[in-house]
């Protein structure tokens, strides 16, 4: 009970309140600062945001201590205490409205309403969230195992683990009108290109949406040209791929809620790239990096080099093979083309399903699937062994893509040119193959051009795109970024 | 991009309109509607040209199929072989060798060749064969059987004629660049041979037959065995060779290769005094005598020049030829013309350079040079002999 | 920078880029099929000698862009040195030149796919969809395609690479050889067809309005026109080693005939197809470099401010010349290899220093 037995008085309580009415999460305290007969005040919290424990040890004990707020008879006197250290939390402000107090609130504060008006919010976060795991999507065999969580502060934790370098700048944002979400904006200052950094901030500041609550609000909002397949924000949950583009000279994204980081600008040689490069010996580096251009284009061009040939080109084909595939057709109903388009069909179907269903059942219809649909469906003469083994082929390399979102392009790309081959053959193919690189020269990220180095450039750093150069070589930094530093 | 998508909106209207036409779609067709066809048998006929088409050995081993028609020209018979139904369409472009009668051969293949090269399905590339006192459709026919055709036969022949040391397969493209440049060509002749009996049906197989030489775009003749083996030698054709040659001590096998021919044309106070053809082959013991001493040197040089004397006697038999016919087959002129481009190439320029009255010397030199693992043959009179 | 300029600026290296991907399309026109035919055995001499004839040009060209203004292309240059009037009729005459060399290429290049590929085909599919596409891309940005021009010629090298250590096996030494001091005339009319290859810069030199000027320029065209005769050299020696010149110089299309006899390894035959393909890449290049070009005149002319339309137009106006033009093939090698080098190698070799020498005597260089 307060000194004269009164409650706080009606203003900002009350508003918080009226803010949060029908939220059955509100709880409140009524409390007296300094001890039986010290000053009134209503501690205000979210229930299952904030720690309970924390909250006891580091706000209301400290507060009930009649030694700590000796002579402080008015409020002001009280917050001006608690200010100077009177309470333990490490993080305490100063709110100077409602409104601000309802955002502490609803950011995992417990918010302490003097009978004036006076407020002041702790930060009381709960610890409950996802421990750091190893990456689910983005798996090396040998490199560093940890992966981004939803949690910002967190995340940047993990990116000034690895980056102890008083450049590292995160500049703090909110996005989404009514999630607001926490975002930061991360970058090494002196490195990174200062257009591409104001010029993502800006980006950033114009989405016009309520909710960040998916990575497709942040990538297709930033991105030059978000209605192409191929994907210009570069995405990832693993730290330490950021951190080393970071160093690079790119301008990160973290995001409250998401376990990935967005990393601008990106280019179509950076989908290519895995950390695991730099665990590995630098010619086997180079090697998969070349193995992951040959799937990449495989994976796009296969089945549709199949049809054309099949259809019009058999000639190709040494005489042996054609006649295994003359006599594998023989009972097979359907032309080369709707085979073809049914077993891509089939394959993503079975893609999807794996996605869906639960781990160990996902596994289980992905073989089953495989095993069933593709075998059954040659031994009932559905299709043809051949056309079974492009599709799969082609898959298999799509799966290589590094990046999740420039193999779920080329899956689509794929079906396109299996359409202009059946169409006109190898020209059809051709002529597919050559709009798909007129539309990839005429991406841009951030003023950087998609196929760069390959194009757009001076030509010098070719090799860098293609082969992991040996760590005692001298590195410079890419000069298509243009980063403040070369090296 | 609205005027972008105008103009593609406008070609596509064109393209809905009569003026499409068949495009491509005229070149489709399903893997399985196509009936394969590796050899091509041309003959003369009644009509002017009788085609055969082998299919060659079907994968699971069964009996190669054999069309036969009959038109005007080569590419109206293959024409018709296409227009008549069964259900199945023939491909050329695996077309690895074309046979071509006696006949055919004799009255001119320049029609032939012509087509070969036009056709979009059959290749320069393919293999020429001359059926010596026969046909075409006759080989093809007999040496088809379970198992056998003389497609296999002869695809087989096309790779492995260099070890023979007998022949060598010319492609289309280089009889027609031959006859080209220089008015004649060699072409591989094959023969029909007995078959080996294995089970109670026998048939037939190729076997070569020497080379043939064209002139003029037609059959002139044919070398014998002695002279295609002494042209594959000069003509650097042969991989493997065998023969026995002997020394003192006894006799050996020798494999042997050659290395091609050097032709220096030598002059003499301005004109040419002759041609000297030189040809290096290196040999190795396969099977020796007993007491032939290989570890000594005489004995591996007498071997030697046992070979290079019976090399010789070949290489100067099909110059010889070529100098009777007055067909310069094995390319002596132009490879005396690389050697001096100067001088020789100023006769040829001028027309005065006819290998029908040049004096041509020949030389064979040979060495052993090694045999395969065991030196001197073991005794076999123990070791008190 | 110029305002000219804009998002349209591309560098020297880009342009060379561009029109050395563009002429691998003429290339297998002219090559080996003409070399063959005036110099015989000695055909693979031509580009050397057509290299050092190039040479030459490009410095004379490099004299001549050096006074150029930053912004200045061809066009600019004309007007500076013929006068407005004069300049702007002689850039009106290669729009129009362009406008029908386009429709001629296309018409060749459908013509190519018939005999090779496509023997029961037509041309029309070709001629609309290559048209449309490079239509679609002359309507686009110009940096756009001297990237793309950059990725594909890296595809383009590396194919022509492949293909000519797989066919070196087919390569007789007997039929490049002998070379004599009379075939120096053959050789000589041979490195006609090349140079008409690099009239194609010429061209270019429209675009370098939108080059960024720096004291090195013109040198690296040197290196490009270095490639192009390593890669004709390659060509020739491919062809007329295996085929020989007597047939090379009757073929049409020499280059795929020789290519129909090379096998990878056993496991694919008759690349022809996958190489024809890819020079649906060289086509589609030189096409819309060619309506680019002609649409930037032609805009420059009207005083229009975006390129679009007007290339759009040249296109169009080029499909439709591509299917009036030569319904049979006789006469379109006719003009595809006589009368269109003859226009190409007077807008290079004899227009372009008549504007220099005009130039400089009226003191506008």
């Amino acid at each position: 009970m307060a000194e004269n037995g009164k409650r706080p008085a009606a203003g900002l309580a009350d508003a918080l309140r009226a803010t949060f009415a029908d939220c059955y999460d509100l709880e409140t305290r009524t409390i007296a600062v300094g001890g039986a007969g010290g000053l009134a005040a209503e501690l205000f919290y979210l229930d299952g945001l904030v720690s309970g424990g924390d909250m006891s040890d580091y706000v209301l004990r400290p507060l009930t201590e009649r030694a700590r707020f000796r002579g402080a008879r008015t409020p002001r006197a009280a917050a001006a205490r608690i200010m100077a250290g009177a309470v333990y939390d490490f993080n305490a402000r100063l709110a100077p409205d409602a409104a601000a107090a309802a955002d502490d609130l609803l950011s995992g504060f417990c918010c302490l309403v003097f009978a004036d008006g006076t407020a002041v919010s702790f930060e009381v976060k709960t610890g409950d969230k996802r421990a750091v795991d190893q990456p689910k999507e983005e798996k090396v065999v040998r490199g560093s195992k940890d992966a981004f969580v939803e949690v910002l502060k967190v995340n940047t934790m993990l990116v000034r683990r690895k980056i102890r370098d008083r450049q590292l700048k995160i500049r703090a944002l909110e996005l989404g009108g009514r999630t607001r979400t926490k975002t930061a904006l991360v970058y090494l200052e002196g490195f990174t290109n200062e257009a591409v950094l104001r010029e993502a901030e800006r980006r950033l500041r114009a989405i016009d949406a309520e909710e960040v609550l998916s990575p497709a609000v942040i990538t297709e909002n930033i991105a030059d040209r978000p209605r192409s397949l191929f994907p210009q924000v570069l995405v990832t949950e693993r730290p330490d791929k950021f951190c080393l583009n970071l160093l690079e000279g790119r301008v990160g994204i973290l995001a409250d809620g998401l376990p990935m980081g967005f990393l601008v600008p990106a280019t179509f040689a950076q989908f290519m790239k895995v950390p695991e490069d730099h665990a590995s010996h630098f010619l086997i580096a180079s090697f998969l990096t070349a193995l992951r251009y040959a799937a990449f284009f495989l994976a796009l061009i296969l089945p549709a080099f199949y049809v054309a040939v099949a259809m019009y080109h058999q000639e190709m084909i040494p005489v042996k093979l054609l006649r295994s595939i003359i006599n594998a057709k023989q009972a097979v109903p359907f032309p080369t083309a709707f085979e073809t388009l049914l077993m891509l069909f089939a394959f993503e179907l079975l893609q999807e399903a794996g996605l869906r269903l639960p781990n160990p059942v996902g596994q289980t219809v992905s073989i089953i699937g495989a095993l069933i649909v593709g075998q059954s469906a040659v031994e009932a003469r559905v299709v043809s062994p051949v056309v079974v083994v492009v599709v799969a082929l082609s898959g298999i390399c799509g799966y290589i893509m590094p990046d999740l979102d420039m193999g779920s392009g080329v899956r689509i790309l794929r079906f396109l040119l299996v359409l202009a081959a059946i169409l006109a053959g190898m020209f059809g193919v051709a002529m597919g193959f050559t709009m798909i690189v007129y539309h990839l020269a005429g991406l841009e990220s951030f003023g950087v051009p998609y196929m760069s180095p390959f194009a757009g450039g001076e030509g010098k750093h070719l090799s860098r795109a293609l082969l992991r150069w040996p760590m005692d070589r001298k590195r410079d930094r890419e000069p298509e970024l243009r980063p403040g530093r070369e090296r | 991009m609205k005027i972008r998508a105008l103009f593609i909106i406008g070609v596509a209207l064109a393209l809905l309109t009569g003026c499409a036409g068949a495009g491509v779609f005229a070149d489709y067709r399903e893997v399985e509607q196509l009936e394969i066809i590796r050899t091509i048998g041309i003959d003369k006929g009644p009509e002017g040209v009788t085609v055969t088409a082998d299919t060659g050995v079907e994968e699971d081993g069964r009996a190669p199929k054999l069309f036969r028609t009959a038109a005007p020209t080569l590419s109206a018979a293959l024409e018709q072989l296409q227009e008549t139904p069964r259900g199945r369409r023939m491909v050329f472009a695996h077309t690895e060798q074309v046979v071509i009668g006696e006949t055919a051969a004799r009255a001119g293949l320049a029609g032939y060749l012509d087509y070969i090269e036009r056709a979009t399905e059959m290749r320069i590339g393919t293999g020429v064969f001359i059926v010596r006192d026969g046909t075409a459709e006759d080989l093809l026919a007999a040496c088809a059987g379970e198992g056998s055709s003389a497609a296999d036969m002869l695809l087989f022949l096309k790779t492995e004629i260099r070890n023979m040391g007998c022949g060598f397969v010319y492609t289309c493209g280089d009889i027609a660049a031959g006859l080209a440049s220089e008015g004649c060509a060699l072409a591989q002749a094959v023969e029909r041979a007995p078959g080996e009996t294995v089970t109670e049906e026998e048939r037939a197989m190729v076997r070569p037959a020497g080379f043939a030489v064209l002139a003029e775009g037609a059959l002139a003749g044919y070398l014998t065995e002695e002279e295609s083996r002494g042209a594959a030698l000069l003509l650097g054709k042969v991989e493997r060779d065998d023969m026995t040659a002997a020394a003192e001590s006894g006799t050996a096998a020798l494999s042997f290769r050659g290395a091609g021919m050097r032709v220096r044309p030598l002059f003499l106070g301005g004109s040419l005094d002759r041609l000297s053809v030189a040809v290096r082959t290196e040999a190795a013991v396969k099977e020796a005598s007993e007491g032939l001493t290989l570890t000594a040197a005489e004995t591996r040089r007498a071997l030697a020049q046992d070979l290079a004397a019976r090399e010789t006697e070949r290489a100067a038999a099909a110059v010889a030829r070529s100098q009777a016919m007055g067909l310069d087959f094995l390319g002596l002129c132009a490879a005396a013309e690389r050697a001096s481009p100067l001088r020789f190439g100023a006769l040829r320029d001028r027309g005065a350079a006819d290998i029908g009255t040049m004096t041509v010397e020949v030389t064979v030199s040979a060495a052993v040079r090694r045999t395969f693992d065991v030196a001197d043959p073991f005794s076999v009179r123990g070791k008190g002999a | 920078m110029s305002a000219i300029q804009g998002h349209d600026t591309i560098s020297e290296r880009q342009l060379c880029a561009l029109c050395f991907a563009a002429l691998f399309s003429p290339l297998i026109r002219l090559l080996p099929r003409l070399p063959a035919a005036f110099a015989g055995r000695a055909a693979w001499l031509s580009p050397l000698a057509a290299a050092a004839a190039g040479a030459l040009w490009l410095a004379f060209l490099r004299a001549f862009l050096r006074r150029r203004a930053e912004g200045e292309g061809l066009f600019e240059l004309a007007e500076r040195c013929l006068g407005p009037a004069a300049g702007r009729v002689l850039a009106a005459l290669c729009a129009l030149w362009l406008v029908f060399y386009g429709g001629v290429m296309l018409r060749v290049s459908a013509e190519r796919f018939l005999s090779t590929i496509y023997a029961n085909g037509r041309p029309t599919v070709f001629i609309a969809v290559m048209g449309a596409a490079a239509g679609w891309a002359a309507a686009g940005g110009l940096r756009q395609l001297a990237r793309t021009a950059e990725v594909l010629l890296a595809l383009i090298l590396l194919a022509m690479g492949a293909v000519f250590l797989f066919s070196l096996t087919e390569v007789e030494p007997a039929r490049l050889l002998p070379v004599k001091p009379g075939d120096a005339g053959g050789i000589l009319l041979g490195a006609l067809p090349m140079l008409d290859m690099m009239s194609v810069y010429a061209y270019g030199v429209f675009l370098l309005r939108y080059v960024k000027k720096t004291p090195e320029e013109g040198r690296r065209p040197v290196r490009w026109m270095l490639l192009l005769t390593a890669a004709a050299t390659a060509v020739l020696v491919m062809t007329v080693g295996a085929a020989s010149a007597e047939l090379v110089k009757d073929m049409q299309s020499p280059f795929f005939l020789v290519i129909r006899s090379i096998a990878v390894l056993g496991f694919i035959e008759r690349i022809e197809a996958v190489v024809v393909g890819l020079w649906v890449a060289a086509d589609f290049l030189l096409l819309a470099f060619v309506w680019l070009i002609a649409g930037d005149i032609l805009k420059l002319l009207a005083g229009g401010r975006s390129r679009r339309p007007f290339a759009a137009g040249a296109a169009a106006v080029s499909i439709a010349a591509a299917f009036a033009v030569a319904d049979n093939a006789f006469f379109l090698r006719k003009a595809a290899e006589y009368g269109i080098p003859a226009v190409n190698l007077a807008a290079a070799f004899v227009l372009l220093p008549a504007l220099f020498l005009v130039g400089r005597a009226r003191g506008k260089l």
